[in-house]
């Protein structure tokens, strides 16, 4: 799994996320594929972690599969574990991080380390797919950034036109309402980035 | 009238507890954003009452002086009315997303 600076980006918005002290991911041969970790934190530690995580048989059998998750609780820190593809996403956390805010950020950041890497990503002749419609469009962003929240902002969105002032009013019911009830930084991302997309 | 006022204190500090629990149960159940602050802040106001009520019968059973009395009762008054602003707060922003405002 190569690493491109979208990927870099998704651990970034992870490290940004309260409560998440530092993340990486590392494959099955036990490499670190990348890491965003505080300096405070041994890279020899990291990898042993990795490497032995790897290894492990039962850590294998757990995290196997798209949609695996394993969550380990301590009295002092919280461990999150996603498999992508064939690889895995370790988070750190402090017992004080909001589950919900992490599971929806990590919904997002495995959706964002698994978008393929450049021109290898699409097979050579192939038809590309026809441009999907600003709705779709506005979907996809709400779907991505709210992950398991996202069903009422869908619901927002599916209740409004095709029209351009529609979708705006929409972006902006759908901004209040994670703007009210789930962040306000993620509001003004999400509300940008459909924007952008009417705009366009 | 004294065993009355013990017993009101007992009922106010069973509810206030159920309240804490209901309070600090919601608040981990919301995700965030602005309703989830106003909540945190209603949690510990909640709270802080609850402390208050603990304390309320001991105010009583050491005939605490009038002067100091005053001051609870009108600190308590004050963070009554702080608590009604956020919930006035959490209520009008609810309505408003959900277009219920006139």
């Amino acid at each position: 799994m190569d690493m491109t600076p979208t990927h870099q980006a998704a651990l970034q918005q992870l490290a940004a996320v309260p409560g998440v002290v530092g993340s990486m991911v590392f494959d099955r041969s036990g490499a670190v594929i990348t890491s965003a970790f505080p300096p405070v934190f041994d890279t020899a530690g990291l990898l042993q972690l990795a490497a032995e995580l790897s290894a492990d048989g039962y850590f294998q059998e757990w995290t196997a599969g798209e949609q695996a998750a394993l969550d380990l609780r301590y009295a002092d820190g919280h461990v999150s574990i996603r498999s992508v593809d064939a690889s895995w996403l370790l988070v750190l956390c402090t017992p004080q991080s909001n589950a919900q805010l992490l599971a929806m950020s990590l919904t997002q950041a495995v959706r964002r380390l698994r978008i393929p890497v450049g021109p290898a990503a699409a097979p050579r002749g192939a038809t590309p797919p026809p441009a999907a419609s600003p709705l779709d469009q506005l979907r996809a962003i709400v779907d991505g950034e709210l992950g398991e929240h996202a069903a009422q902002a869908l619901e927002i969105l599916g209740a409004a036109g095709t029209k351009r002032k529609d979708l705006l009013r929409a972006t902006s019911d759908v901004e209040k309402m994670v703007r009210l009830f789930i962040s306000k930084k993620k509001a003004e991302e999400i509300a940008e980035r459909m924007r952008e997309i009417l705009d366009a | 009238m004294q065993y009355v006022a013990y017993g009101l204190a007992a009922l106010a500090i069973v509810v206030m507890g159920t309240d804490v629990i209901l309070a600090i149960r919601l608040r981990r159940a919301i995700v965030g954003g602005e309703v989830g602050e106003k909540w945190g802040a209603l949690t510990v106001l909640v709270a802080f009452f609850f402390v208050g009520y603990l304390l309320s019968p001991l105010a009583l059973y050491y005939e605490l002086p009038a002067r100091y009395l005053n001051l609870l009762v009108f600190a308590v008054f004050l963070f009554g009315a702080v608590f009604v602003w956020v919930v006035i707060g959490i209520i009008r922003d609810t309505l408003s997303f959900l277009k219920l405002l006139k």
